[in-house]
């Protein structure tokens, strides 16, 4: 197994900001790792800071791994916060994000399948806005679907999906470990057996 | 970044802070002219003047609605993943900036009408408009950012604004001056035109910066 990340003793640079414990997290490929802790303890906060959203220590090294012969982005996948108030139509928040993250727009086609198969294409031009929970969570999620990215970093994933598609995202992430990919995914829930669990523990300032 | 540009474009329509803007602002340029009457008893300069400050009361708070923490949430985070960086705000700015420009041009005519204006006169507020406002924009959204995270914002935002806008505004109505004297005015629009790109410049990278330090007092205030 090759290592993608090595995450160690991650601080935030900020005053009066938390700090965890927890042992150094090293990423290697076919693995996933599930964060979890208590409510509050800041393991949203944890990942942002590891993706150098916050300032952070440096304390996150990243490798240029090439797995299977196919050649992985060595950055990281995680999924845009997309404002509930959004009035575009589903299928033009996809689109956009396809832009931001590929640099080129998107084929018809490409667009369709994804959609279909996440089934969301019978709402496909319904408002960002007027989607439930459930089909938004899922419409952020359909990057998945062709990112090269070789860790995803996933925030809650499953929160707000019914069981069928449940299934299905956990599917796509263990095709994406088999192919030498890795994921870090916050959860409360134990959603696969082949998992190595870091509990983050909020360290007295 | 053209693609991007349409697609933030789509996103502006659809989010019609232009429509409820330019709403707003033919409202209260009616009460306005209506509290002012006779417009006619004011003087050219002054229902220019007025018009301008109006535009800019508007342009404020469309702004305020746009630029919400969800926004900047996503932007920060866009940002971090998109080849355009650190200047996707530049380019939702492009995109916010065109949608008002043919905005204003389409409610031009009633402006004309409620101001009494003649259509020179229109024309040359519309041009005065679009050499000033993508500066007028920058500052605001900046400031915007700033407000988001400080408790007296409103106030602290105004004071700060204040000393950068004087300058333009006094070559605005240097140019008005000129206008009305029927003096040849390019060298004022070149001043003007100059003064504006280099303030844009010191504001662009301002900016640049401040994004990721308004998300990160945000999310660890």
């Amino acid at each position: 197994m090759t290592i993608l990340c090595r995450v160690s003793d991650l601080q935030l640079c900020w005053p009066g900001a938390c700090r965890w414990n927890h042992e150094c997290i090293t990423i290697h490929t076919e693995k996933c790792y599930q964060i979890r802790g208590v409510n509050g303890v800041g393991k949203s906060t944890w990942v942002q800071a590891a993706l150098g959203l916050l300032p952070s220590a440096k304390s996150v090294q990243w490798t240029r791994p090439v797995v299977d012969g196919v050649a992985k982005k060595p950055d990281f996948f995680f999924p845009l916060t997309v404002d509930r108030d959004v009035s575009m139509c589903l299928i033009e928040v996809i689109e956009q994000e396809y832009v931001l993250r590929e640099g080129c727009s998107p084929k018809g086609r490409n667009v369709q399948h994804w959609l279909e198969s996440l089934g969301l294409w019978d709402v496909r031009s319904v408002s960002w806005c007027r989607l439930s929970s459930g089909q938004r969570q899922l419409g952020r999620l359909v990057p998945l679907l062709y990112t090269r990215s070789a860790v995803w970093w996933l925030d809650e994933p499953w929160v707000h999906l019914d069981d069928k598609r449940k299934i299905c995202m956990q599917e796509l992430m263990a095709q994406h470990l088999c192919h030498g990919g890795a994921a870090v995914v916050i959860s409360h829930d134990s959603f696969c057996n082949n998992v190595e669990t870091m509990t983050l523990v909020r360290r007295s300032m | 970044m053209t693609g991007l540009l349409c697609y933030r474009l789509r996103w502006h329509r659809g989010m019609a802070h232009w429509v409820s803007g330019c709403l707003l602002l033919l409202l209260v340029s009616f009460v306005a002219t209506l509290l002012l009457q006779p417009v006619a008893g004011l003087g050219l300069r002054q229902r220019l003047g007025l018009l301008m400050v109006i535009i800019l009361l508007v342009q404020q708070i469309t702004i305020w609605q746009w630029v919400s923490p969800a926004y900047l949430q996503w932007l920060h985070e866009a940002s971090c993943v998109s080849g355009c960086s650190d200047w996707l705000w530049l380019v939702d700015l492009v995109a916010f900036w065109v949608m008002w420009a043919v905005a204003i041009l389409g409610v031009l005519p009633m402006l004309t009408l409620f101001y009494e204006f003649t259509w020179w006169h229109g024309l040359w507020v519309y041009g005065v408009w679009c050499v000033v406002s993508p500066l007028l924009f920058v500052q605001l959204f900046l400031l915007r950012l700033l407000g988001l995270w400080m408790r007296s914002d409103l106030a602290l935002v105004w004071v700060m604004l204040v000393p950068w806008v004087v300058p333009t505004l006094m070559m605005v109505l240097r140019l008005f001056e000129r206008m009305l004297d029927g003096v040849g005015q390019w060298s004022d629009w070149s001043l003007l035109l100059g003064l504006q790109m280099i303030l844009m410049f010191i504001f662009c990278h301002l900016l640049s910066g401040a994004v990721a330090k308004c998300y990160h007092h945000l999310r660890l205030q």
